[in-house]
């Protein structure tokens, strides 16, 4: 929220206090300024200068050469404005002048005529009427005669302004304004805060029907009817304010109305009391489908979520958000009625947001307005209206409310706040401070007791109060040395399942992999192209947009995605993983929460193929103790013949294979792409510590090749356990290193040639003890899946 | 025959002098000391010498096929490692030729940052938990006490799957689960995404990771807070990090701080690294609200603690000066390979 210092000053007086100790001290009581602003910034070198001489340029019909005194002297500019005379005064850019508008002066030379500096025009210096008069002329500001040449012309305009950007937490809503700010000012410097000025005169007592049909809505609304008002431009210094806090002056009524918003806070409305059908104020729910043309010349369609301001016949305004074409003031306004009113902030929040309507006020009621606030409101504005004389104020303000908040008292234990800060603050201190909050406070024994004004809300408890003393008292004071919960320790840990993860991740990359991060959520199309049911997903009822819908159940179609996007980026033979998490839903639509997987993918794509990701998958997963076991299976989004679902102890816990031509192409990718995907749940529960360290074998082990034929089909995996199982006692491994298919051996047959790893036990083996182990091997297979010796 | 010995030695020496292989040596050896050897021949004229010359002649012989067979072995090793040395020559290789090279992969620089805080945590007490990424409105909102009427809670703000579960919006929701499963005292940390709805733009990602931690014991103060994290901070920034407070809001704590960290460029005077300020706001945090700590069941007048979170993206793309966060999630291998 932006401030004006000057305007602040008039409440508070900051004169004494350096700007950078002003900001840092707000800033560390939780009003951090983030920008401060110089309304005079642009103008350090344009001066005021009298015009001594105009003659016409030798070279150019439309420039003049002007002969200029800017108090250090006489100097020559060009110009090609008009509307000056000689003896005019003018602002003069000095050369090395770098204007609000950006333009930077140089020396130079217009048609073969040295010109040392610019005459400025309004725009050029950044102001509008409400600054300056005439300054929205077209050609140069003429200011007014008689100024000192060579004054600074940020003094002339009065610009010599500050304005300061204030970030107001949400808690502290009742600050959203200029005396809000002020009297954090004077807590936080210890520096007396005047009173607003809520005085007026009355002389009239004519009052309206005011009926309100939602309390919950609307808590509180006043009304008051000023007659005979003179509602032309407001007054200079009112205009000037406004227009440094960027709002635009309009006429006296509406200006007034802005100008409390501003000072106080409250968001205010001015009627034509002719305009009020009836004669009657009613706050009510719009009716469903009803209509209203707003200022800004939209009409709304209306439901009963939102609060309208009504006369006895029909809507006006859309409470807090906007008024409609019939709800202003005009040139011709008589009387006007003024409106302070209170509404719900978060029914305002939301008919804005759904109405798609927002607005100075409701802005200010989105983050909330206390009760007390719209008497304020009112009778600050009928004190400017009074003193203005700017009409007949009635003395009967109409107040209708839904009961006023009662002053609250909070008890707070001064160790306690000593033990929760960390800090050792005298009681006086803290009842000082409270105090200067605005916060009544006295002490009983060691306790507090504070008298909580309306306004802050924020504080219900003891902690609140803590805070309020905290922070004004310095929290950066406390001391990392007062430190004093050290008797507690204890050993940071990771669970199996972490370590698991962090493990997987170092020995993914280890292997070649590059990790990817994804979003968790996708789009119907992405979902589509990898031939996946968009109804299987848990769907986001309000998604960012389409393509941020859908909570996906595998890391797949990212995955398809990032490889695309890689690879038009000319990145070649990619190997990416991602692990993380899958939302497989119980039941759909849900009605509890999903189950949460962390998923491991893996991928590769280039001059690789099928069994190098398989041979990395195992390897990896044998880092963490998990052997997977492979078995060839069919899915929509792989290769029918080269797919495999990967299983952990009889258990399918994912699948391995090629992805399927016609999905690539869905995602425009024209290689060859492998990918596995597996579900860890299972994977990573365990830590990998249970191996015993056994002596290796004494002998050494023997080996003895052993080739047989078999049908095409009969998977390895089955002719290895085949053979393992023949003899556990005896072969430690089954290893096939050949593969060969002929017309000799038979179409539907293959050769699988295999190296049988043999253990000795005490004794060396003879060949007449080995033999019987190969033949048990073989026998194995002739049975079990119908091998012949080859 | 002492003239015949000193002649065989002396034709050794003067073949071995223009002997250039070790084969040589070999042939050499043969025809000097072989079955029918120069030398060897000698020996058979053993038998015609006297009694008293035969232990003379039998010294001189044996000495002299000692020195012979010494002279041709010495020439020969030396010929052999010459000829190895020359083999080997032969075999060189270009060893700056980089061929079938496997490059290792590169973890995202969001998991390296994490996985740095997860050892410093563990460190300084704190145990990991996890919480779900699609949780209840009540663990989300409710028991961190956020109210019923914050813009948060609101559609505009959260992206809702039904009416109370929610994509989750911090990673405090872990804090009731941890509460609910954990006594006091306990220090705890999780990290993970959350999900607000925010306009997807340069500085706005559909999902940010946060990193959080809570420490509840009897009589935790502000003061420990800063003293555990100034530490942290100092482990995972610098030991020059120098860390302050300033007042802040949030609704699950009270007070709340807003912890910045001394600008390491201009070391707090301002520059344009630091919009001039000097600093920059590095998290939130503050000491757990009363109710909050009530609501999930422990009491508050023996119980305090501190919770402190912050998003994490940010970190790395400072530690690394990644420019924009889209570049961050884009995937594109050459930005995460230079991370190895």
């Amino acid at each position: 929220m932006k401030v004006l210092l000057s305007w602040i000053n008039d409440y508070v007086d900051t004169s004494d206090i350096e700007l950078r100790t002003l900001t840092k001290g707000l800033t560390d009581a939780g009003f951090e300024v983030e920008e401060v602003i110089d309304k005079a910034k642009g103008l350090d070198k344009v001066v005021v200068s009298k015009i001594t001489d105009i003659r016409p340029h030798p070279n150019a019909d439309k420039l003049v050469i002007c002969s200029a005194d800017y108090g250090f002297g006489s100097t020559q500019i060009v110009t090609h404005a008009t509307n000056m005379k000689t003896g005019d005064f003018v602002p003069l850019a000095l050369v090395g002048a770098n204007l609000p508008n950006g333009v930077q002066i140089k020396s130079g030379n217009l048609r073969g005529v040295e010109s040392n500096g610019m005459f400025c025009a309004g725009e050029e210096l950044g102001i509008d009427n409400s600054i300056y008069p005439n300054a929205e002329v077209d050609g140069l500001l003429i200011l007014e005669d008689g100024l000192k040449v060579g004054t600074p012309i940020a003094e002339v305009l009065k610009l010599n302004e500050i304005v300061l950007d204030i970030n107001v937490l949400p808690n502290r809503a009742d600050c959203n304004s200029i005396y809000g700010i002020a009297k954090e000012i004077s807590a936080i410097f210890n520096l007396p805060l005047k009173p607003l000025d809520l005085s007026y005169k009355t002389n009239s007592n004519k009052k309206i029907d005011v009926e309100v049909l939602d309390y919950a809505l609307c808590p509180r609304y006043e009304a008051t009817i000023v007659e005979n008002v003179k509602n032309g431009a407001s007054p200079d210094w009112m205009q000037r304010r406004l227009t440094l806090l960027d709002h635009t002056p309009h006429s006296l009524y509406v200006d007034i109305t802005n100008y409390v918003l501003l000072e106080v806070g409250e968001p205010m409305h001015a009627f034509d009391l002719s305009k009020i059908k009836g004669d009657k104020i009613i706050v009510r729910r719009a009716k469903n489908q009803e209509k209203l043309l707003t200022l800004d010349n939209n009409e709304y369609t209306l439901n009963e979520n939102n609060l309208v301001i009504a006369n006895a016949v029909e809507p006006m305004v859309i409470a807090g958000i906007m008024g409609g074409v019939d709800s202003g003031t005009y040139p011709d306004t008589k009387n006007v009625l003024l409106e302070s009113a209170n509404f719900h902030f978060a029914n305002i929040r939301r008919s804005s947001h759904a109405l798609g309507l927002s607005s100075d006020s409701s802005i200010r009621y989105s983050k909330g307005v206390n009760i007390g606030n719209t008497e304020i409101g009112m009778k600050r504005a009928l004190n400017i209206i009074s003193k203005l004389n700017a009409g007949d104020i009635s003395s009967v303000t109409v107040d209708k409310n839904s009961g006023l908040p009662k002053l609250r008292t909070v008890e707070s234990k001064v160790q306690n706040i000593c033990d929760r800060l960390g800090l050792n603050i005298d009681k006086s201190i803290m009842i000082e401070i409270l105090n200067r909050l605005g916060i009544q406070t006295i002490a009983r024994g060691d306790t507090l007791i504070s008298t909580i004004p309306e306004e802050r809300t924020d504080i219900e408890r003891d902690c609140d109060i803590c805070e309020e003393v905290g922070r004004i008292y310095g929290l950066d004071k406390i001391s990392i040395d007062d430190s004093t919960a050290t008797d507690f320790s204890t050993v940071g840990e990771l669970t199996v399942e972490q370590k698991n993860i962090n493990k997987l991740k170092i020995t993914t990359a280890l292997f070649g992999y590059n990790e990817t991060l994804t979003w968790q959520f996708g789009g119907p199309k992405m979902i589509a192209a990898a031939l996946m049911d968009e109804n299987e997903h848990i769907k986001i009822a309000n998604p960012i947009g389409q393509d941020y819908s859908i909570m996906r159940r595998s890391l797949i179609p990212n995955m398809l995605n990032t490889i695309s996007f890689n690879l038009k980026q000319g990145n070649k033979d990619l190997k990416l993983f991602e692990l993380a998490r899958v939302f497989i839903p119980k039941q759909l639509p849900i009605t509890e929460l999903p189950d949460e997987h962390n998923n491991l993918c893996l991928s590769l794509t280039g001059d690789y193929d099928f069994y190098k990701l398989k041979n990395d998958l195992n390897k990896i997963l044998s880092s963490i103790g998990i052997k997977l076991e492979y078995r060839a299976s069919q899915h929509k989004q792989m290769h029918p013949g080269i797919c495999a679902d990967i299983y952990l102890y009889n258990r399918p816990i994912g699948i391995i294979g090629e992805i399927h031509p016609i999905i690539r192409k869905n995602f425009e990718i024209n290689q060859k792409v492998f990918i596995a995907e597996i579900n860890l749940t299972n994977v990573i529960s365990r830590l990998n510590d249970r191996h015993t360290g056994n002596a290796p074998e004494k002998l050494p082990y023997i080996m003895r090749d052993l080739a047989i034929v078999v049908d095409k089909d009969i998977p390895a995996s089955k002719i290895i356990e085949t053979a393992i199982k023949a003899d556990r006692q005896n072969i430690v491994e089954c290893k096939i290193f050949d593969i060969y298919c002929s017309d000799s051996i038979g179409q539907d047959k293959k050769s699988v040639a295999m190296t049988l790893v043999i253990r000795q036990g005490e004794k060396p083996l003879s060949e007449n003890e080995i033999a019987p182990i190969v033949n048990k091997v073989l026998d194995a297979e002739i049975k079990t899946i119908n091998a012949k010796l080859r | 025959m002492k003239d015949k010995i000193e002649e065989i030695i002396k034709y050794t020496t003067d073949t071995l002098n223009k002997i250039n292989t070790s084969a040589e040596c070999q042939s050499l050896r043969v025809e000097i000391l072989g079955k029918n050897g120069k030398l060897t021949q000698l020996f058979r004229f053993m038998k015609e010498v006297s009694p008293e010359e035969k232990q003379t002649m039998g010294q001189l012989l044996n000495s002299a096929k000692q020195e012979v067979e010494k002279m041709i072995s010495s020439k020969e090793t030396f010929l052999q490692d010459a000829e190895l040395e020359e083999k080997l020559m032969k075999e060189k290789i270009d060893v700056t030729l980089d061929l079938n090279q496997e490059d290792i992969g590169a973890l995202h620089p969001i998991s390296i940052d994490f996985i740095r805080m997860a050892e410093i945590l563990n460190g300084m007490g704190f145990s990991q938990i996890d919480g779900p990424e699609i949780d209840y409105d009540k663990y989300n909102f409710e028991l961190v006490n956020v109210p019923k009427d914050h813009p948060s809670r609101d559609m505009q703000d959260s992206l809702y799957i039904t009416n109370d579960i929610l994509l989750r919006t911090q990673t405090s929701n872990t804090q009731p689960r941890a509460m609910e499963k954990i006594k006091p005292p306990f220090k705890v940390f999780s990290f993970g995404r959350v999900f607000r709805k925010d306009e997807i733009d340069a500085t706005h990602t559909p999902a940010f990771y946060q990193l959080e931690g809570i420490y509840i014991d009897k009589k935790v103060s502000l003061a420990d807070l800063k003293h555990d994290l100034s530490l942290i901070l100092k482990k995972y920034l610098g030991e020059s990090t120098k860390t302050k407070f300033r007042a802040s809001y949030f609704p699950f704590t009270e007070p709340s701080v807003e912890v910045d960290a001394e600008c390491n460029v201009c070391k707090g005077k301002g520059c344009s690294a630091c919009k001039g300020v000097g600093q920059y706001e590095i998290l939130g945090a503050g000491m757990i609200h009363p109710h909050v700590l009530e609501m999930n069941g422990i009491d508050p007048n023996e119980y305090s603690g501190y919770a402190f979170g912050f998003g994490f993206d940010r970190f790395p793309k400072m530690r690394y000066k990644i420019p924009n966060a889209k570049v961050m999630f884009e995937n594109d291998v050459r930005f995460i390979k230079q991370f190895k």
